[in-house]
C-alpha cells in the first residue's frame, strides 16, 4: 500500500533530519563565548582542575571528535552529564519529561473537547452572533502574551479567590500513593485513588487552561474553515434534499470530517503546545522539560540543552510521523504517491 | 546531666507524688531515660509524706487537677526556597541551599551560632593549637552515632577530611592551601590531629567539612567513584535529620530522628521539613501569606511590608555576608587609574540605592561587612555621593570632559544589580560619560573575569567569605589569584595588583599574634580603600518570612536556615 | 519647460496603457477591497494599526517623561499608583509607566518587522530556489528546513541568545532564524505548483528567461499569501520577543520592552499591580489588531476560505 512506503521513506527521512539537528545544536551549545567548565570548576581552581575536568567531559578534543563521541553515547543511550551537579541527562529527562507530557495531553485534550463544538457551531450559525463572538474569543486568545494571561489568572484564581493553588504539580505534603507512569492524574486513576486525583486536577486545571487556549483558538478557526467547506459539499445538499434530518447530517458527515481534520493539525499543535509550555512551567512551577531547558540555557550547561533539544526533536518528528499516518489511515482519498 | 531529662523525670515524680500514677509505673517510665535512671528510683523510693486528710471543702473538690504541661508535638514544617540543591555531596560544593540540607543531615567538627557566629564545640569538644599554629588536635565527643547505631569515630573525621581532599572539588578549595592528605590523622578513637604545611590559625573557622560514614560510602561505591554518583541523592551522615523524599526540581522532604544523639536544643523539635521549590519570589510571598508554606526565603524589598502587615506572619532580616561590589578593571584604562576609580566612587548614588532597597541594605564602611573580625568601622577614606569631589577627581584624570563609553556588566534577570547600573548610567551621564548596561549569564562573566584582557570595565559581583577575613583579601585582592597561567575567578575581577598589598596579605595570613593581626587588617583595609581597586556597595540582607506558628529561628549566615532548633507551636 | 517634458514623457498614455494591461488586476483589487470593507473586525484591525504606527512615529515628540525611557530614575516616586500625573502609574524606581509603554511601542513594531524582513528574505529566496528548481536542491533546502522546524522555535530562540548573550539585537537574530523555514516552506510550495501553470509554460515557450519568470511571473502571485501570513506573523512576532524580554534573555535595562516589563512587574503583584496590566494591555491591542486586519486581508486575497 501507498501510504506504507510513504510511512518508511518518512521513517528513513528522520534520520538525516535528526542528524542535522544535533549538528546544528552542536555548533550553538559549543562555539559559546562562555566558558563553562570554568564555572563548574569554581573560582579558586588550580590549572590541573581545570583540565581535569574538561577531560571528565571530554572537550580537551578536537570539535569533531567530541561530536562523534557525543553520537556514540548517544546510540548508548547515554546523554551524557550536566557539567554543574553532575546529574545523568537522561535521568534528569526521564524525571522531567512526563510532567510536560501530561500538561500538553491535558491541555490538548480540553481544547479538542471544546474546540469542535465550537468550532462547528461557529459554521453552522455563520456570520451570526456565535460565530462573531468565537471569532473575537479566537483571535484575543491568540494575541493575549499566554504568560501574562498565566500570571493575571494566578493571581486572581489563587491569591485572591483561593480557589486553585498557586504552584506545583501537587500538595507537599500529602505523599503520592504510587509513580507508575509519572503522569499523576492517570497514576492516581490506576490506584483508584480519587483524592489525589482530585488534588492533582486542582493542581493541572490552571496551566493546563493557560496552555491550551492558543491550541483552542487554533482548531477553532481552521476547523471552522473546514467544516464550512464540507457543509457545502455536493453530498450535504443531497443528504438534505433527501429529507435526513440536520442533526444526523451534522454529526455523522459533518463531525466525522471534523474529527479527521483535527487530528491531521495534532501534530502541529503538540509541537506549539511543547513549546508555550516553556513559560507556562515558568509561572507555574511545573517541574517539567521547559524548566530544565532553562535553567540549562543560563547556566550554558550544554550537554542538557543538547539532549533535551534532540530529545524533543526526536519526540516532535515522531509525533508528525504518527498524526500523518493516521490521517492517512482515516481518510481514504489520501494519496501519498 | 542533661537538663531536660531532668525535667522529665521531676515531671514523673509529681505525677507520682499527686498519686496520679503507680510506683511500677514510675520505675517504668523513667527507666526510659538514660542515666538519671539511679537519681530517679532514689528519689521515687523516698516514703512520700502522705497528704493530710482534709474535709474536702467544695471548692477543694472542684478545684481541678494541675496538669503537667503537654510536650509540644513535633510537626512539619515547609520551607520554601527559589534554589535547587543539585547535589548534596559533602566532597563536592556548599552554597545556600546545599548548605542548609547538608547541615540538616550531616553533623562537623564546630557549629556556628548567632551573628558575628561564634563556634560552638558539635562533634568536637575541644582542641589544642601549638604556638605555630601548624599543629592542632582536635578531642572528639563519644556521644555521635550514624544511622546503623555505630559510633562516629575519629576514623570517619580522617576519612572525610581526606575524601574531599582528594575531591579537589570547590569544598576542599579552603583547606588545600594549607593541608594534605596526610596533614588528617586519626590518632585514637575520639582524637585527631592536624599538621598543617603552613601555619594557619583561624583553622577550626574553615573546618566545615560534614563528616560522613565511611562504611556507607565505601558500601554504595561504583567503578572507583568512591559513592559520588551515590552521594548526589543519599546521604550518610548523622545529623538530626535524613532524607525521606528527593524529587530534583519539585521538593526535598526530611524527616526528624527523634533521639538525635545531640538532642533538641529548642522547647520543641520538628517532625521534619519539606523543602519547596516556588522560583518566583512573588509566588514565595503569596504561598506564605496563603499559608501553604511556613518560611519563605529571599523575598524582595518590596514584600516586607506586606508581610509584616499582614496578622500572623513576621519577617526576619539580617545582614549576612553577602556582599556587593563595582569591580573595575584596574588592567585597562580608563579605570586602571585610581583617580578614575575614586571618581565614580563619589559619582555612585549610594542614598539612591538606599532607597531602592526601602532601607534594606546597609552600605559598607569600608571594603569589610560588620561582623567579619577585625572590621574598622572608622577606616577612612569612604565614599559617599559628592558630586563636587567626583568632579575634583575627574579633572585629574585625563578625561575631564568625559566623551568615553564604558561597560557595566551584570547578571542577567537580577533586578538589583540593573538598578545599580541604572544608577551608574544616571550620575555618569552629568559628566558625559556614557555607561552601557550589558547583561550577561553568569558563565559568561566567570569566563570574562580569567583574564584581565576579557575582563568587563564594570562589573557587579557579590561575594562572602564568612569570617575568614584573610580570604576577603587573598581571593578579591591579591595579584596572585589572577596574575598566573590559568587566570583568576570572578572575585579577583577587579585584576589588582600592589606589590605593598600583596606582601601584607601573604604575611598576616602566617602571623599567629593576635594583636599584630589586627594591626595588619587594619592597615589592609586602609590600603585597599586608599588604592580603590573597586566601590564597595552594600551588604545583601538576608530577608525570610515567617509564619508565627514558627520559633526558635536562630541566624546563621551564608546557609539559608538551620532546621535544627526550630519548632512549631500555634 | 514642464511642459516640454511633460509632453516628451506623456505620463497620461503611460498610465492609460498600464490600467489597460493591468485590467483583470485592479478588477480584483476593487472587488478585494470591497470585500474588506465589510468585515467589522478587519477595519477595527487596520484603524488599530494605524493608530499604533502613529504612536510609533509621534510618540517620542508628545510622551510626558522621555527621558524615563533612558535611564532617568526617581525613586521618591516609586511605585505610584495610576493618577493624572502618571496615567499609568510608576514603577519600582518611579518611571512613568506610561511614558514607557508608549515609547516600547516603536521598539515592538520595529523589531517585529526586521524579523519578518530578514526571515522573509532568505525565507522566499531559498524557497524560490527550492521551488524552481526542484530536484535535489529542492531536496536539501526542504531537509534544512525540516531541521530547523523539528525543535519548537523558543527552545531554539532561547538557546541561541543565551549563547549569544542577551540583548534585544540577539533576540532578533535568534527569532529570525525560528522563522524562516516557514515562508521558505510556504513559497516553495507556491513555486512549485506555479510552476505547472499554462502562463509559465507560454513564457517558457516565447523564451522568457528564468530569473524573469520567477520575478514577473510567479512572484506576484504567491505575494498575495505571503503579506497574509506576514500580517498575522507580526502578532507572533512581537509575542515571541515579548516572551524573550520574560524570560530575561531579550531586551535588558533601560529599554522600555513590554515583554520585559511584564516580567519585572511580576514581583510587584498584585498590589501594585499597574505595573505588569498596563503592557500586557498594550500587547494584547497591537497583536489583536494585527491579527484581526491579517484575518481580513486572508478573506480578501482567498474568497474561497470564507465560504
Amino acid at each position: 500500500m501507498q501510504l506504507r512506503y510513504y510511512l518508511i521513506r518518512r521513517l528513513l527521512l528522520m534520520i538525516p533530519v535528526l542528524i542535522g539537528l544535533s549538528i546544528i545544536t552542536f555548533v550553538i551549545s559549543h562555539l559559546v563565548p562562555g566558558d563553562p567548565i570554568r564555572l563548574a570548576a569554581g573560582p579558586q581552581a588550580r590549572l590541573e582542575e581545570i583540565e581535569a575536568l574538561a577531560r571528565e567531559f571530554g572537550m580537551d578534543k578536537p570539535l569533531h571528535v567530541q561530536y562523534l563521541n557525543f553520537m556514540k553515547g548517544l546510540f548508548r543511550g547515554d546523554l551524557g552529564r550536566s557539567m554543574l551537579d553532575h546529574r545523568l541527562v537522561r535521568t534528569d529527562l526521564v524525571r522531567y519529561f512526563p510532567a510536560t507530557l501530561e500538561l500538553v495531553l491535558v491541555s490538548m485534550t480540553f481544547a479538542v473537547i471544546i474546540g469542535i463544538p465550537v468550532a462547528v457551531a461557529s459554521a453552522v450559525y455563520r456570520d451570526r452572533w456565535p460565530d462573531q463572538l468565537s471569532r473575537i474569543f479566537a483571535l484575543s486568545s491568540i494575541s493575549m502574551p499566554r504568560f501574562w494571561l498565566a500570571i493575571m489568572l494566578q493571581l486572581i484564581l489563587a491569591q485572591y479567590l483561593r480557589l486553585l493553588p498557586v504552584s506545583g504539580r501537587f500538595d507537599p505534603r500529602t505523599p503520592f500513593p504510587c509513580h507508575r507512569t509519572g503522569l499523576l492524574l492517570l497514576d492516581a486513576l490506576l490506584a483508584l485513588d480519587l483524592k489525589s486525583f482530585g488534588l492533582a486536577l486542582k493542581h493541572i486545571a490552571l496551566p493546563a487552561f493557560c496552555q491550551s487556549l492558543t491550541a483552542l483558538a487554533l482548531i477553532t478557526r481552521f476547523l471552522r474553515a473546514d467544516v464550512l467547506e464540507t457543509l457545502h459539499k455536493d453530498f450535504v445538499m443531497m443528504a438534505r434534499a433527501s429529507g435526513i434530518p440536520e442533526q444526523i447530517i451534522l454529526f455523522k458527515y459533518v463531525l466525522k470530517n471534523a474529527l479527521i481534520a483535527t487530528v491531521s493539525m495534532l501534530g502541529f499543535l503538540f509541537g506549539f503546545s511543547l513549546g508555550g509550555s516553556l513559560l507556562i512551567e515558568t509561572v507555574f512551577d511545573w517541574p517539567g522539560v521547559g524548566l530544565y531547558a532553562m535553567k540549562s540555557a543560563m547556566a550554558l550547561d550544554f550537554q542538557p540543552i543538547m539532549g533535551i533539544t534532540l530529545f524533543i526533536g526526536f519526540l516532535f518528528t515522531l509525533v508528525n510521523l504518527l498524526t500523518d499516518a493516521m490521517y492517512g489511515v482515516l481518510d481514504p482519498r489520501i494519496r501519498y504517491g | 546531666m542533661d537538663p531536660r531529662e531532668f525535667d522529665r523525670v521531676c515531671k514523673l515524680l509529681d505525677e507520682f507524688k499527686a498519686g496520679r500514677i503507680s510506683r511500677r509505673q514510675f520505675l517504668r517510665l523513667a527507666i526510659g531515660g538514660s542515666t538519671t535512671v539511679l537519681t530517679a528510683i532514689l528519689a521515687a523510693c523516698r516514703p512520700a509524706r502522705p497528704e493530710p486528710m482534709v474535709a474536702p471543702t467544695p471548692t477543694a473538690v472542684l478545684k481541678p487537677a494541675a496538669t503537667p504541661k503537654p510536650a509540644i508535638e513535633p510537626q512539619l514544617l515547609i520551607y520554601s526556597g527559589g534554589q535547587d540543591i543539585p547535589t548534596i555531596d559533602p566532597s563536592d560544593r556548599t552554597d545556600y541551599s546545599i548548605g542548609a540540607s547538608t547541615r540538616a543531615m550531616y553533623d562537623t567538627l564546630f557549629w556556628e551560632e548567632g551573628f558575628p557566629p561564634e563556634l560552638k564545640p558539635m562533634l568536637c569538644l575541644d582542641y589544642e593549637v601549638s604556638d605555630d599554629a601548624k599543629e592542632w588536635v582536635f578531642h572528639l565527643t563519644d556521644k555521635a552515632i550514624f544511622r546503623d547505631g555505630s559510633p562516629l569515630t575519629a576514623e570517619a573525621v580522617e576519612y572525610s577530611f581526606r575524601r574531599t581532599l582528594r575531591f579537589r572539588k570547590p569544598r576542599s578549595n579552603a583547606l588545600l592551601p594549607i593541608m594534605t592528605e596526610e596533614s588528617v590523622k586519626a590518632v585514637d578513637d575520639y582524637t585527631v590531629k592536624m599538621t598543617l604545611t603552613d601555619p594557619y590559625p583561624p583553622l577550626p573557622r574553615v573546618l566545615t567539612q560534614p563528616i560522613m560514614d565511611p562504611k556507607v560510602v565505601k558500601d554504595h561505591e561504583k567503578a572507583g567513584d568512591e559513592g559520588a554518583e551515590w552521594l548526589i541523592e543519599h546521604e550518610a551522615g548523622s545529623g538530626p535529620f535524613v532524607i525521606k523524599r528527593w524529587e530534583p526540581g519539585t521538593l526535598y522532604e526530611f524527616e526528624a530522628v527523634p533521639d538525635y544523639w545531640g538532642g533538641w536544643p529548642g522547647k520543641g523539635h520538628l517532625s521534619g521539613f519539606i523543602w519547596r521549590i516556588i522560583r518566583e519570589s512573588s509566588g514565595r510571598r503569596i504561598a506564605l501569606l496563603a499559608g501553604e508554606v511556613d518560611i519563605v526565603d529571599t523575598i524582595a524589598v518590596d514584600d516586607i511590608s506586606l508581610v509584616e502587615e499582614a496578622s500572623g506572619y513576621h519577617i526576619e532580616e539580617h545582614p549576612g555576608f553577602l556582599t556587593g561590589y563595582i569591580k573595575m578593571n584596574n588592567q585597562r584604562e580608563p579605570t586602571s587609574d585610581v583617580n578614575f576609580r575614586k571618581f565614580v566612587a563619589y559619582a555612585f548614588d549610594y542614598e539612591g540605592l538606599v532607597t531602592y532597597l526601602g532601607g534594606h541594605g546597609p552600605l559598607l564602611t569600608g571594603c569589610l561587612p560588620d561582623g567579619v573580625p577585625y572590621h574598622d568601622p572608622n577606616v577612612q577614606p569612604i565614599y559617599r555621593h559628592d558630586l563636587e569631589k567626583a568632579r575634583e577627581y575627574l579633572n585629574k584624570t585625563q578625561w575631564k570632559d568625559g566623551g568615553i563609553e564604558l561597560d557595566y556588566v551584570y547578571v542577567t534577570g537580577l533586578e538589583f544589580e540593573e538598578q545599580i547600573g541604572l544608577i551608574l548610567l544616571e550620575q555618569l551621564a552629568k559628566f558625559n560619560i556614557k555607561v552601557n548596561l550589558v547583561a550577561k549569564v553568569w558563565p559568561d562573566m566567570v569566563a570574562m573575569s580569567t583574564k584581565p584582557e576579557t575582563g568587563a570595565d564594570m562589573m557587579m559581583v557579590f561575594t562572602g567569605y564568612d569570617v575568614i577575613t584573610d580570604r576577603w583579601f587573598e581571593d578579591q585582592w591579591y595579584s596572585g589569584v589572577w596574575d598566573r597561567p590559568e587566570g583568576g575567578g570572578y572575585p579577583s575581577a577587579s585584576f589588582f595588583k600592589d606589590q605593598e598589598v600583596d606582601a601584607l596579605i601573604m604575611k598576616v595570613k602566617v602571623t599567629v599574634d593576635e594583636a599584630e593581626r589586627a594591626r595588619m587588617f587594619k592597615e589592609l583595609q586602609r590600603m585597599i580603600m586608599e588604592k580603590l581597586p573597586e566601590v564597595p556597595l552594600y551588604v545583601m540582607p538576608n530577608i525570610l518570612g515567617f509564619n508565627d506558628r514558627v520559633k526558635g529561628y536562630k541566624y546563621r549566615g551564608l546557609i539559608a536556615v538551620d532546621f535544627w532548633p526550630l519548632w512549631i507551636e500555634e | 519647460m514642464a511642459a516640454e517634458v511633460a509632453e516628451v514623457l506623456r505620463p497620461r498614455e503611460w498610465l492609460g496603457r498600464w490600467r489597460e494591461e493591468n485590467q483583470g488586476r485592479i478588477e480584483e483589487w476593487r472587488r478585494g477591497v470591497y470585500r474588506f470593507r465589510q468585515s467589522t473586525l478587519s477595519i477595527v484591525g487596520l484603524a488599530i494599526i494605524i493608530f499604533l504606527v502613529i504612536v510609533a512615529l509621534t510618540g517620542p515628540y508628545w510622551v510626558p517623561y522621555p527621558e524615563d525611557a533612558v535611564g532617568a530614575l526617581h525613586m521618591e516616586e516609586r511605585l505610584h499608583p495610576p493618577s493624572r500625573a502618571h496615567l499609568f502609574g510608576t514603577d519600582e524606581v518611579g518611571r512613568d509607566i506610561f511614558t514607557r509603554v508608549v515609547l516600547g511601542t516603536q521598539i515592538s513594531l520595529k523589531v517585529g518587522m526586521m524579523i519578518l524582513v530578514v526571515a522573509i528574505s532568505i525565507g522566499v529566496t531559498l524557497g524560490g530556489i527550492a521551488g524552481y528548481f526542484g530536484g535535489a536542491v529542492n531536496e536539501t533546502i526542504m531537509r534544512l528546513t525540516d531541521i530547523m522546524l523539528t525543535v519548537p522555535g523558543i527552545f531554539l530562540a532561547l538557546a541561541i541568545t543565551a549563547a549569544l548573550g542577551p540583548g534585544v539585537t540577539n533576540a532578533m537574530l535568534a527569532l529570525s532564524i525560528m522563522w524562516w523555514p516557514g515562508y521558505c516552506r510556504l513559497v516553495q510550495a507556491q513555486v512549485l505548483s506555479a510552476r505547472e501553470e499554462d502562463y509559465v509554460q507560454a513564457a517558457l515557450s516565447i523564451g522568457a528567461s528564468r530569473p524573469r519568470i520567477i520575478f514577473r511571473h510567479i512572484l506576484p502571485n504567491i505575494i498575495s499569501a505571503i503579506i497574509v501570513k506576514a500580517s498575522m506573523d507580526i502578532g507572533f512576532a512581537i509575542l515571541n520577543l515579548a516572551a524573550l524580554g520574560f524570560i530575561g534573555v531579550g531586551a535588558q535595562q533601560p529599554v522600555p520592552e513590554w515583554g520585559a516589563m511584564i516580567s519585572y512587574g511580576r514581583k510587584y503583584l498584585p498590589n501594585w499591580w499597574w505595573y505588569s496590566t498596563f503592557p500586557g494591555l498594550a500587547m494584547f491591542l497591537t497583536v489583536f489588531g494585527f491579527n484581526m486586519f491579517g484575518d481580513g486581508l486572508r478573506d480578501v486575497f482567498d474568497p474561497r476560505a470564507r465560504r
